[in-house]
């Protein structure tokens, strides 16, 4: 037992992490979400607001859209002011987004599936705010710990094709503590066509003033598409609470921008320690 | 490729009277164009599209074909095209946010086509749009006709059944808004069908037995049918539907179970019992998943359905069988004799 305690011990101190035991899937695998692993113990450590920081009013209103999955539509989530500073805070980094796939690769390019640019704010004090907004959104205690966030630049063409925001069930339960469990796809900047969130297995609502926010010119076979307007935000959860397994109908993909540029903010939380 | 097949099949459908046009393109419009363009005609449509763009390149075929459909039926409809890369304002003026979009314009107002994106799903809309008095079917009307939530009679012919047609026509007007006319012609060449024809089938979503017109297609016994077609033998008892039962003071036989497949069978058992007191009682089902409500009040046990219960408007009084005997023809008929 010894022989086998220790290059386990040894490959946790070497890491930083410990995982739960040994994965008895193919390396590759191993490797892949141990770096995940690795960024989710990182990720952990990051305070939220130190609290010299003022948290401004939030001035959203939200819609709820759908109760399973949970989906609600918030209008004004981010100012004018905050859209533009975030821009410009991503501005000079911007670099080719990346996926991290389910078969065990992270951090490949691919423009046929993904194709935008994306960079992490410096953690300033609006950052520091829209993270704070974003947490207590989902209830006083009640969310995890943030990803930092990530600025996503889609210009002409840009998209990225239908996908999961959480890492599979399994894979997840095997090899990292908890899953992505809610997303905030907020739009900064939309002066654009196309370019819209398209989620192809929630019902289209019937009633029409949802058309302020969603593309009521798609067909009704293509799901909900939503328009994306600078300052709002979509946000789910994406674990069922039955069973924390993923929830198969939140798949959606950025659809192509067609004139102009769309400028987009991802705010991932990870499974509260309580849930 | 199937649908276009369909549809060139079925091109010499309405030939007999009309001579068709030269053969349609989609018609491109701009900015300044489009509104002369889309109202020259009772019934258009709109793509709003982009060039070298993948979804609107796959769209374009099928808009060809529908608009080549229409032409060769000679329908007052047409398929109109814009590029929004080079007419912007009327892209921006109609709030296009996305390509390809799809309008339609009819008697001066703009709606959204959300259907899908094929040659016959336009089409289809279009002529639904247009509401002729008979309609040109195809191989995928049912779904069409079913969405309509009225009775349809759909006449099959050879092609070259003139008097037939005429037929359907002659009888079409009276019944305009109760019942759907179509009609499908079949080339015997191309197109063998196992049944003598001409044929009439029936379809009546609204109608909880099956009807079926099995006598000799002439004037007299198709107009007699529809007639009947156009009431129900065994209705729908719902909110949309509840104040024509109570305001006819007719007494209506509920048919109450849970499941859809519980109120058809019950409504199947039923249905001789139906025809016979056609006029003097009403049948309807209630799904009582829904209005469980309805049926408690009318005095049945709801954990035990499925029930059969009658309901007296004039004399305002509800008289439940008995829920320990199973549901038979013989049964109801008893007890609607014993009461009425």
């Amino acid at each position: 037992m010894k022989v086998l305690g220790l290059p386990h011990l040894l490959l946790g101190v070497l890491i930083g992490i410990s995982i739960p035991f040994f994965l008895h899937e193919s390396q590759i695998l191993h490797h892949a979400y141990h770096r995940i692993a690795q960024l989710v113990e990182k990720w952990k450590q990051i305070p939220l607001n130190p609290s010299v920081l003022q948290v401004a009013q939030p001035g959203y209103t939200i819609h709820l859209f759908s109760l399973d999955p949970l989906v609600i539509y918030v209008e004004g989530f981010v100012n004018g002011d905050e859209a533009q500073h975030l821009i410009s805070l991503a501005d000079e980094n911007f670099q080719p987004s990346e996926i991290w796939s389910n078969n065990g690769t992270v951090g490949t390019i691919a423009p046929h599936i993904r194709d935008s640019q994306w960079a992490s704010p410096t953690r300033d004090a609006v950052v520091r705010r829209v993270e704070k907004r974003a947490a207590e959104f989902q209830g006083y205690g009640r969310a995890g710990f943030l990803e930092p966030l990530k600025v996503l630049k889609y210009e002409l063409g840009g998209h990225y094709n239908h996908h999961y925001d959480t890492f599979p069930h399994r894979e997840a339960r095997i090899s990292m503590e908890g899953n992505r469990f809610s997303t905030f796809f907020v739009y900064l900047q939309a002066n654009c066509t196309g370019g819209g969130t398209n989620f192809p297995r929630l019902s289209p609502p019937k009633d029409d003033r949802w058309c302020q926010f969603i593309d009521c010119d798609e067909p009704y076979e293509a799901g909900v598409t939503f328009r994306p307007i600078p300052g709002n935000a979509i946000y789910w959860h994406n674990l069922r609470s039955s069973d924390r397994s993923p929830h198969p109908d939140l798949l959606h993909s950025g659809l192509p921008v067609t004139s102009g540029v769309k400028v987009g903010l991802n705010i991932w939380t990870w499974t509260p320690e309580d849930w | 490729m199937g649908q276009v097949g369909t549809l060139i099949s079925l091109l010499p459908l309405l030939l007999v009277t009309l001579t068709p046009k030269a053969w349609s393109k989609l018609i491109e419009a701009n900015s300044d164009s489009f509104n002369a363009q889309s109202s020259a005609y009772a019934v258009s449509l709109a793509t709003f599209c982009l060039s070298n763009y993948k979804p609107c390149d796959d769209i374009r075929g099928e808009l060809k074909s529908a608009a080549e459909t229409l032409q060769n039926y000679n329908y007052n409809a047409s398929l109109i095209s814009i590029d929004c890369g080079s007419q912007a304002d009327i892209c921006r003026e109609l709030d296009i946010i996305s390509y390809p979009t799809l309008r339609i314009i009819s008697n001066g107002s703009i709606s959204r086509y959300r259907g899908s994106r094929d040659s016959q799903s336009i089409f289809s809309r279009l002529i639904k749009e247009l509401n002729p008095l008979v309609w040109p079917l195809e191989d995928g009307y049912l779904e069409d006709i079913k969405s309509l939530s009225i009775p349809a009679l759909v006449i099959h012919v050879e092609e070259n059944d003139h008097l037939t047609r005429q037929l359907i026509q002659a009888i079409a007007p009276d019944f305009r808004g109760s019942i759907v006319m179509g009609i499908v012609a079949h080339s015997m060449q191309d197109d063998p069908v196992e049944r003598d024809l001409p044929f009439v089938d029936v379809y009546h979503p609204m109608d909880e037995v099956t009807r079926t017109f099995d006598g000799p297609v002439d004037q007299k016994t198709l107009d007699d049918f529809a007639q009947r077609l156009s009431r129900p033998l065994v209705g729908r008892f719902d909110p949309t539907t509840s104040e024509t039962y109570e305001k006819s003071k007719v007494p209506l036989v509920y048919i109450c179970a849970d499941t859809d497949r519980e109120r058809k069978e019950v409504a199947e058992l039923v249905r001789s019992v139906a025809t016979k007191n056609h006029g003097s009682l009403h049948f309807a089902t209630l799904d009582t998943q829904r209005y469980g409500f309805h049926a408690y009040q009318l005095g049945l046990d709801i954990d035990k359905l499925p029930g059969l219960v009658i309901q007296d408007f004039l004399g305002k009084a509800t008289f439940p069988l008995d829920q320990e005997e199973p549901i038979t023809a013989e049964l109801v008929d008893g007890f609607i004799s014993s009461l009425f």
